[in-house]
């Protein structure tokens, strides 16, 4: 195991030079394998994702629906067997209801990811490779809303647009997409001046050949660790607005929504805050534990400690 | 041991424990300094130097760790002094020059604040504006133009050159016994570079104080040095006297590295390079660890030589010159 | 240093007009929302048209809302019928003390850790730190402040879960804390502590990990630097040793200062309603529930301006410190 991480590690090192991108990757995956935290955040995403997409369908109990014919037995009771989760109010089960939440979770992530991404990823490509006025511009915009905590702003949107799910989605991705122009702009920065740009210019190629065919591949492993760790941060952050009443509403099982739900009935009946908070923590921990290792594996300051860390 | 010894170095070894394999990258290496000579170390990047010159005041970071060897300084072994006492030592009796000044100036402090700390360290009872008194004559001294004005610049404000002076002023800040140059030149523009090589000569003339400077460059060599050490590989392969060496170079490895640059001392056709490569150190030729490289290469050089006096005050370690 | 503040006013007008665009250009029916929402009465509707020129065209109304807020004129909250700064200025110092009280525990609690985990670098005790770095910025604030209630005032019966406490004899800064130290105010100085304890520490909590992680990995930085080995090549040690780490390793910390502080603000919206903390973040989300929009903006653009001018603040630190950074 050893020998063949050091071979991978030592043949990743001799080809940096030709720039082989597959041999970071393998590099990166033998670094996972090894380190048992990265690893831990990759299956908690994984799972998340995976639950995202199947978790209505598995769940024992319909999510969503009242059953009004037996709420007088069924609600409000605690973690067992057959609930382990516990049930809500209503006699829902409270397990199916936030394995519904993933979905909800996911969706609105992605969604705000989708737009956040190529908005800040164009901007910051042009800003960076023009520079002058349009970089000034640009900036000056991005400036603007980062002169806001992040939260605050999304708070406003959500609240101007009318509480909702889509108008939560709308908020963030609104509220998300400067921080990504930054970025971007500052790893542009550093590709443009480098010779092969150069190289491309003398030879001809058309400035939007070079943004997307050059500069943007050479952008984006940064960019990696940076969606890694927002994704989380997205999680929370629209579990936050729905906590505060925008955002999710009833009867979508929203984590944020129904911590607050939960609330209601505290400290009595615990479980019905406790386990969607769980579910919020853990997934995020699992992106974050992701980012953070991912973070290390590119950096390369940490690819030379492993290759000469200490034997003790 | 000469009397004008002032530093002895016997059998120091020390070696890097990586993930890959261990480091030897000094192995073995013993020499000596002598008061007021400037000795020079010669050998390519990654030979060992900079690691010899940093383990005498055991300034070896891990993975690295001195393994074994003395150094001698006026008597008193360096690698067995408490840390303590050998504080006292560095910076005072024996002083470094690095490489790069544009790192080893600390960003957020003017550059007569670190000569003036470097006095004030070794010598508590002054005040502190006796020691920025100091600082400025010292700057003076290292030929900085205007040292009133420079000693308030911070190093983000001076030229590359000008700052390798402040470093030099805090080499000789505590007139050292033994400065070690370590590449002192390399950082700086050509033009720079003789400038600074003239300061670091006249400042031992002054204080009679020993050099030891780490170039790979020969031409610096033949211009300052006394003796040379060449080292290939974390070992001595030969120890000569200035212009021994470049009239009658012994190794096959000195020879090849004279080969390759102009010679000052003697008329070459044209220049040619050694053959091959620095070997991986962590997995070495066994025997001498030039032979993949040799030219000149014997069924004994399986075997490692020694180092072995071939003439008053040159040595060699190579099987052709066994006698 | 005037001239870095100028630097400051496009930054300012900026947000003054992204407020503008979020308050009057994107709703469909600004009058509406104004007046609050679906079920607001149609007179009101067309009172708040004239009283806000929400009748004149776009250009003329954003001069007019950048007028007034320069005058002072944050507008008139529905819910509470007094003007908007007037609310404000009576829930700003509870925010602003919890935020305070919050950001001095991350520092007296984040750099000891960070340097710990420096220190004991790649040690079981490094990974705790590490994954309680984690835990910190993964927890959802609003859940653990639930939690932290649950332990320490239901089942330990410790601590108080709501309110601020009791105002001292005298107030002069609003800041109960502080003012109690002010006047002598021993009684309450400890009640307001206590009351403070469960919010500061869950709204540290979520940062404090943070602190530490840049602690640690600037300490890193620094103590393998050239400049750190040049120093000890000239016998330096003790604190003129280390009197270059602590100066070199608080330039990055005081760069995220000004994020850390932004993110203490936003934690500070969600968790008051948990603990009833009478403070900025409790009065937006009131006004959010209340459909109060006069009252939602002034929050967002008081916090917005707070926030500039602790980036401002953290510029200036950042400035003294630095000498390559010109103001």
């Amino acid at each position: 195991m050893l020998k063949k991480f050091n071979r991978v590690l030592l043949k990743s090192n001799a080809l940096r030079s030709v720039g082989s991108i597959i041999y970071d990757w393998r590099l990166a995956f033998e670094v996972i394998k090894r380190s048992p935290l990265t690893m831990t955040g990759l299956i908690i995403v994984v799972g998340f994702i995976v639950l995202g997409a199947i978790g209505p369908y598995i769940a024992p109990y319909n999510p969503i629906e009242i059953d009004f014919s037996s709420i007088a037995l069924k609600r409000l009771q605690p973690p067992s067997l057959q609930h382990p989760f516990g049930t809500d109010e209503y006699g829902r089960d409270l397990f199916s209801r936030v394995l519904a939440g993933a979905r909800v979770s996911l969706m609105v992530s992605m969604a705000v990811m989708s737009i956040a991404i190529p908005v800040g990823l164009v901007l910051g490509l042009v800003a960076g490779y023009y520079g002058g006025v349009i970089d000034e511009i640009i900036m000056r915009v991005t400036d603007v809303f980062l002169s806001f905590p992040g939260l605050v702003l999304a708070i406003a949107f959500s609240a101007t647009l009318g509480a909702g799910l889509f108008s939560a989605m709308l908020a963030l991705s609104i509220v998300w997409w400067p921080s990504y122009v930054r970025v971007v702009r500052a790893q542009v920065l550093v590709v443009r001046e480098q010779l092969f740009i150069e190289a491309a210019k003398a030879m001809g190629v058309s400035t939007r050949r070079i943004l997307f065919k050059h500069i943007l591949p050479n952008s984006i492993t940064p960019l990696l660790v940076l969606v890694t760790l927002d994704f989380g941060s997205v999680i929370l952050a629209s579990s936050a607005l729905s906590f505060i009443g925008l955002g999710a509403q009833p009867p979508t099982p929203e984590w944020g929504r129904l911590v607050a739900d939960g609330r209601k009935w505290f400290p009595d009946k615990w479980w019905y805050s406790f386990f969607p908070g769980l579910a919020i923590l853990i997934t995020v921990l699992g992106f974050n534990i992701l980012g953070d290792g991912l973070r290390d594996i590119l950096d390369p300051r940490f690819r030379r400690r492993l290759e000469f860390r200490e034997v003790k | 041991m000469y009397l004008n010894t002032l530093l002895e170095v016997r059998d120091l070894r020390v070696y890097f424990y990586t993930y890959a394999g261990v480091v030897r990258a000094v192995d073995g290496v013993s020499f000596s300094v002598r008061k007021g000579e400037i000795l020079c170390i010669v050998g390519e990047t990654g030979c060992g130097k900079s690691v010899m010159s940093r383990a005498l005041t055991r300034m070896v970071k891990p993975p690295g760790r001195i393994v074994s060897g003395e150094v001698l300084f006026d008597g008193i072994d360096l690698l067995k002094l408490p840390e303590k006492e050998l504080k006292k030592i560095r910076g005072r009796e024996i002083s470094y020059v690095y490489q790069d000044p544009g790192s080893v100036l600390d960003p957020l402090y003017t550059a007569g604040f670190h000569v003036a700390e470097t006095v004030l360290t070794h010598n508590s009872s002054m005040k502190f504006n006796e020691v920025w008194g100091k600082a400025i004559r010292i700057f003076r001294e290292v030929l900085i133009p205007d040292p009133e004005a420079k000693a308030k610049s911070y190093p983000h404000e001076l030229s590359g050159g000008m700052k390798q002076r402040v470093v030099i002023a805090t080499a000789i800040a505590n007139t050292p016994k033994l400065i070690i140059a370590d590449e002192p030149t390399t950082a700086l523009d050509v033009t720079v570079q003789a400038q600074v090589m003239e300061l670091i000569r006249s400042l031992k003339n002054k204080y009679n104080s020993s050099v030891m400077l780490i170039t790979h460059n020969l031409g610096v060599v033949a211009e300052v040095c006394d003796r040379v050490i060449v080292m290939y590989a974390g070992k001595i392969v030969e120890v000569a006297l200035v212009e021994e060496l470049f009239t009658n170079p012994l190794h096959p490895y000195t020879q090849g590295l004279l080969e390759a640059v102009p010679n000052p001392l003697r008329k070459v056709e044209r220049l040619r390079s050694i053959h091959g490569s620095v070997p991986n150190m962590i997995d070495l030729p066994e025997g001498c660890r030039f032979n993949p490289r040799c030219p000149h290469k014997l069924q004994l050089c399986n075997k490692e030589p020694e180092l072995v006096e071939y003439s008053k005050d040159h040595l060699v370690s190579c099987w052709l010159y066994k006698r | 240093m005037i001239r870095r503040a100028l630097t400051f006013i496009p930054t300012i007008v900026g947000v003054l007009i992204l407020t503008f665009v979020i308050s009057h250009v994107i709703p469909a029916d600004p009058a509406r929302l104004w007046a609050g929402g679906v079920k607001a009465r149609p007179e009101i509707i067309e009172l708040m048209r004239e009283k806000y020129h929400l009748n004149l065209p776009i250009h003329e109304q954003l001069v007019l809302y950048i007028r007034d807020v320069f005058t002072g004129n944050w507008r008139e909250s529905p819910m509470t019928k007094r003007p908007v700064l007037v609310d404000l200025a009576e829930y700003f110092p509870a925010t602003a003390e919890l935020a305070i009280v919050a950001g001095l525990i991350q520092i007296a609690l984040g750099i000891p850790l960070g340097l710990l985990a420096a220190l004991k670098r790649d040690t079981p005790v490094d990974h705790l730190i590490r994954v309680l770095a984690l835990i910190g910025v993964s927890a959802p604030a609003f859940w653990l402040a639930i939690a932290l209630q649950w332990i320490f005032y239901y089942s330990l019966g410790l601590l108080p879960a709501t309110s601020r406490g009791i105002p001292p004899s005298q107030t002069y800064t609003g800041l109960y804390i502080f003012d109690s130290l002010l006047t002598g105010d021993w009684n309450a100085l400890v009640i307001n502590l206590r009351h403070i304890a469960l919010p500061s520490l869950t709204l540290a909590f979520t940062g404090l990990g943070i602190i530490a992680r840049v602690v640690r990995n600037t300490t890193l930085d620094v103590l393998s630097s050239e400049f750190m080995d040049f120093a000890e090549a000239r016998g330096l040690s003790g604190a003129k040793f280390y009197r270059h780490v602590v100066k070199n390793s608080s330039i990055p910390i005081v760069t995220i200062a000004g994020l850390e502080f932004g993110m203490l603000l936003s934690g500070a919206i969600v968790i008051e309603t948990v603990f009833s903390w009478p403070g900025i973040g409790l009065y937006a989300v009131n006004a959010i529930n209340s459909l109060d929009y006069p009252a939602i903006m002034g929050s967002t653009l008081l916090i917005s301006l707070i926030f500039i001018a602790v980036n401002f603040i953290v510029d200036i630190a950042y400035a003294i410190i630095d000498p390559r950074v010109r103001l």
